[in-house]
């Protein structure tokens, strides 16, 4: 079932692929024939958060699928700590660059991290490859509070600092609570409270005025309402019948940064190896999105299907452009 | 649970060994922490100023114990039994060379290794087929279970990876 | 949020369908229990890539068991060779011993066996039906409350555990401080790692506790050539039923006793840091108190081998709760429990009765469970368990380093953290050896970071005012009481001694 060659086989690709020629731009790589033995072994897929999150819930959704497709099993490693810092410098430092180290991660706050400040390795050591979702960030609130909107909230942050729990500082959703803020004139402490479920509790507990998190860790869930997005539309108007589009809504001038935008990311030097084996990753994640048991396996995991984001390297390159030009801009708030 | 002897004044010297690796943490502990603003450090600062506060008044407590006679310092008869000491010494690094070669020769071949040799040191060289028995037997059932039934991600090394390439070969 | 037990019936037959791994757990749970020194907790640790690689629910029913099965089992060497297994069963040979001097072993065998399940039983079931409600109460609590319960976890471990107050406090407060290694939660910076990327999520607590309980153990158990006393002579059981059915028949004609002092653990067993052994020691002696014939106690009474047995296995479910709804534990296994589960990504609190609930009411129905099946074992084979105590150590040793060692490889696949579980191993080792208590600074490895987080919360919340700490009416309530209970055990040692 599970061969462990790893040696010779990255002898064998490093003279295929050198026939190949090293690729730098890899998308157009037709088929995948010469990776006929590619994958060989367990991918395995470093993620830099705890088991049992955000990312671990979208992850064990895709991969189940595309595991299918790729005709091997997906093992994940969690590796959290100092918000993704420590799964990204053990990745860069551990993974094998043969294309069957992956890590998954949510791009928004671990390269908002990076703008804060800047990891061991080079930033175009590695790249996402594979976008599975887009969350958007939302502002939710205890439904005992006596803030029924984002007016509200507004006008009583004019009044006195609101407290805002939030997973981390370094977080879309932060940011736009920052960004809405800024424009506005309220006054907002951020709380981060490291993680969904203890962000949530915050609020629940009456810790904190309100909170920010991406919209699946909180919609539908008891005593909460979620008042806003972080986005120009609200994709599902009846899971969130109070919520409104914040960034039109305030003229936020934000690009649509979700606050969850899961994607696997691989080492470039393993592309630039393997541009066969890259093309066939792509080749099956394609047939996993189009696959109706990914939908399935999406809603089993009691997330949205509305939110399943179909992108690949040119998508995931434009969001990390977006976020890191935001981040620049706010960052002195982001470290506060 | 073992008993501390009662009688005639006790050594209190190795009971100084715990309070001074945790009074070097500490300052070391502080001293990493100096650039954090004040709320991240305010913890640790109480934390440790507690620590120093407990080691004081226990160094006041050995001090007071040592003028009535009750407790001594002495370097001489801290360590009761050499052979057991030389011992777990030698177990000591046969656990620093098992966790060394643990990744490359894989669990089986190397808790095999170092099972041979511990039962051999704790047991003066005797028996060594029983040794034999032993380690053969534990390395097996461990990989049986936690390799071959539940697979963990055990250490592989060479004995893993053919029996595997074994198992696909059929 | 409304409370429903409707889930429980469901839930005990979701429980039944891991009965493959409670009846291997209980046997296992007997036998190692039995070994002085290797605690539930040791066994926990040792079979801890077993445990890993078993599902949560499988995970948690496994840990149940053998915690479970292994109270019972520390019963044995206690009465039969007046060496308690655990500290829990440290009251147990007081009245135990003296029956088996006196020819009664087997007898006092089946009434402690007896007492265990039925007081165990009898407290898990209050568990399960007090849980919901107590599990209100975490909804109520912030940072600056929790910040006071944190403290009592530490405080009350600390001044319990040792029988020595300011060794206890050393060996926690040094616990405290390893735990605030890692990167805070507000703003991401490193301290105390030793430049260690590996440390920067905290330090790993199961390479610590495997270092602190089974491999420092391993360096203790060396010195003797078999895992018991070297002159164990003293082992006789009489075979045959009789005694064994005497036995029962003793503790059931008194289930009020069984009744009174199992509550007592339980309320003992919630209190965070309250453990097996005060509860046992505490029922022991109330038994007495309130007892007819007080002077019979320590002779072979069968009322004070039923006090602390029934007392320490109401506090095997006592100490659940705590943990499960504020992430707390109760105890030392409690506390490893905790750090398997988290491995699996269980997430404590008031919810996980909601989200999770085989998880959350799991552990209470397995152990409801356990016990069943433990009384239809353990029973018949108490004339056999002598033999358990004679296992040479030169064998053992090694297979405990080897296997736990390598136990510490598998959740994070780092080699640094079999490091981390040596130099955790000698630290125990040192501790251990010098009269300071692991379990002491392994609570505070524990409870470091959660104390760290809810600290640096409620300053962020108050922006930097200290008096926040005294904000709130719960929390000011808790910090009296917390300077009471400080204040209270060296007090009624001094009174005690005059």
């Amino acid at each position: 079932m599970k061969i462990e060659q790893k040696r010779i086989n990255r002898r064998e690709f490093i003279a295929l692929s050198s026939a190949a020629g090293a690729a730098g731009l890899l998308s157009s790589i037709p088929g995948a024939a010469q990776a006929a033995d590619f994958p060989s072994r367990k991918m395995q897929t470093y993620i830099p958060t705890r088991a049992g999150g955000g990312a671990d819930r979208n992850f064990r959704a895709f991969s189940g699928v595309w595991s299918k497709h790729l005709g091997i099993d997906f093992e994940p490693g969690f590796f959290p700590g100092a918000a993704g810092r420590v799964g990204y410098e053990t990745y860069m430092a551990k993974a094998a660059d043969d294309c069957h180290d992956l890590i998954f991660g949510n791009m928004g706050p671990e390269v908002l991290n990076w703008v804060v400040k800047k990891p061991s390795f080079d930033l175009g050591a590695y790249q996402y490859i594979i976008q599975v979702d887009a969350d958007p960030g939302s502002i939710f609130i205890n439904t005992n509070s006596s803030m029924k909107t984002i007016d509200d909230v507004i006008a009583e942050g004019k009044k006195r600092t609101l407290t805002v729990a939030t997973s981390r500082l370094a977080h879309p959703a932060s940011l736009g609570m920052l960004v809405l803020a800024a424009k506005t004139g309220m006054k907002v402490n951020l709380i981060p409270l490291s993680g969904g479920k203890n962000t949530r509790n915050g609020v629940l507990t009456g810790e904190t005025d309100l909170g920010v998190l991406p919209a699946t860790t909180v919609m539908g869930r008891k005593n909460i309402n979620i008042l806003g997005l972080f986005d120009e539309k609200i994709v599902l108007p009846d899971r969130m019948p109070k919520a409104i589009a914040i960034n039109t809504e305030y003229k936020l001038g934000l690009p649509p940064l979700a606050a969850g935008a899961r994607a696997f990311g691989i080492k470039t030097s393993a592309l630039d190896k393997h541009p066969d084996r890259y093309a066939k990753l792509i080749e099956t994640a394609k047939m996993t999105f189009a696959d109706p048991a990914y939908a399935e396996a999406v809603k089993k995991a009691k997330a949205p299907i509305e939110f399943i984001a179909e992108g690949y390297a040119d998508q995931c390159k434009a969001y990390f452009d977006d976020i890191t030009a935001v981040g620049k801009e706010y960052k002195d708030l982001l470290t506060g | 649970m073992s008993e501390l002897p009662p009688d005639p004044p006790r050594n209190v010297l190795p009971d100084l060994i715990i309070p001074g690796l945790a009074l070097a943490f500490a300052i070391y502990y502080l001293t990493t922490i100096t650039e954090v603003p004040w709320i991240a450090q305010a913890s640790a600062v109480l934390v440790s100023g507690l620590l120093l506060l407990s080691i004081f008044a226990f160094a006041i407590r050995t001090a007071y114990r040592l003028k009535a006679g009750t407790e001594i310092i002495r370097l001489s008869g801290l360590i009761p039994d050499q052979n057991l000491l030389l011992k777990r010494l030698v177990l000591l690094c046969l656990m620093i060379a098992y966790v060394w070669f643990l990744e490359d020769l894989g669990f089986t071949l190397s808790t095999f290794v170092f099972l041979i040799l511990a039962i051999l040191l704790l047991s003066s060289l005797a028996n060594w087929k029983k040794a034999l028995a032993i380690a053969l037997a534990a390395s097996v059932i461990g990989y049986v279970v936690f390799i071959f039934v539940f697979e963990t991600r055990f250490p592989k090394g060479p004995i893993e990876r053919t029996i595997e390439e074994m198992r696909d070969g059929n | 949020m409304e409370i429903d037990l409707s889930v429980l019936p469901s839930l005990f037959v979701e429980a039944l369908a891991y009965w493959w791994v409670i009846i291997p757990a209980t046997v296992l749970g007997i036998v190692v229990g039995a070994i002085p020194g290797f605690s539930a907790a040791n066994t926990i640790i040792i079979l801890l890539p077993l445990t890993l690689s078993m599902s949560a629910e499988a995970g948690m029913i496994f840990m149940v068991a053998i915690y479970t099965a292994s109270r019972l089992g520390a019963g044995i060497p206690a009465i039969l060779v007046n060496i308690p297994g655990t500290a829990g069963a440290a009251a147990t040979p007081l009245d135990g011993y003296p029956m088996s001097i006196s020819g009664r072993g087997q007898q006092a065998l089946a009434i402690s066996f007896t007492a265990s399940v039925f007081g165990g039983l009898l407290t898990t079931l209050m568990a399960l039906i007090l849980i919901p409600w107590l599990s209100q109460v975490a909804f109520h609590l912030h940072s600056v409350e929790m910040i006071v319960v944190m403290l009592f976890g530490i405080s009350l471990i600390a001044t319990i555990s040792a029988d020595d107050t300011m060794k206890g406090l050393i060996a926690g407060l040094f616990g405290l401080m390893i735990g605030y290694i890692g990167a805070d939660v507000v703003y991401e910076a490193p301290r105390g790692t030793f430049g260690f990327l590996e440390l920067y999520d905290k330090v790993p607590l199961i390479p610590a506790l495997v270092g602190l309980f089974a491999i420092s153990e391993a360096f203790v158990v060396i010195e003797r050539r078999v895992v018991l006393s070297e002159s164990d002579d003293g082992i006789k059981v009489a075979p045959g039923w009789s005694a064994t059915l005497e036995g029962i028949r003793d503790t059931l004609v008194r289930w009020k006793h069984v009744v009174w002092t199992g509550m007592l653990g339980l309320v003992i067993g919630v209190i965070p840091g309250a453990g097996a052994a005060i509860a046992s020691f505490v029922a022991y002696q109330q038994s007495r108190i309130f007892s007819k014939t007080p002077e019979l106690y320590g002779t072979g009474h069968v009322e004070g081998l039923i006090a602390p047995e029934s007392a320490n296995n109401g506090v095997t479910s006592g100490t659940l709760i705590p943990l499960l709804i504020i992430g707390v534990p109760g105890g030392a296994t409690a506390a490893i429990m905790a750090v398997v589960l988290e491995y699996h990504g269980v997430q404590f609190g008031p919810d996980l009765f909601e989200s999770n609930p085989l998880v959350g009411y799991g552990p209470f129905v397995a152990m409801a469970i356990t016990y069943v099946l433990l009384g239809l074992l353990i029973l018949p084979l108490t004339r056999y368990f002598s033999n358990v105590l004679v296992v040479p150590t030169i064998y053992i040793a090694p297979i405990i380093i080897a296997f736990t060692l390598v136990g510490s490889f598998v959740p994070r696949a780092y080699v640094f953290d079999m490091g981390v579980a040596i130099v955790f191993g000698i630290i125990g080792y040192i501790a251990r050896k010098t009269g300071y208590h692991v379990a002491a600074i392994l609570i505070g490895v524990i409870l470091g970071p959660l104390l760290e987080n809810f600290f640096l919360r409620a300053l962020r919340i108050s922006q930097g005012d200290l008096m926040t700490l005294f904000s709130s009416n719960i929390g000011n309530v808790l910090w009296v009481l917390l300077i009471a209970s400080l204040f209270a055990a060296p007090l009624k040692r001094r009174l005690a001694g005059r």
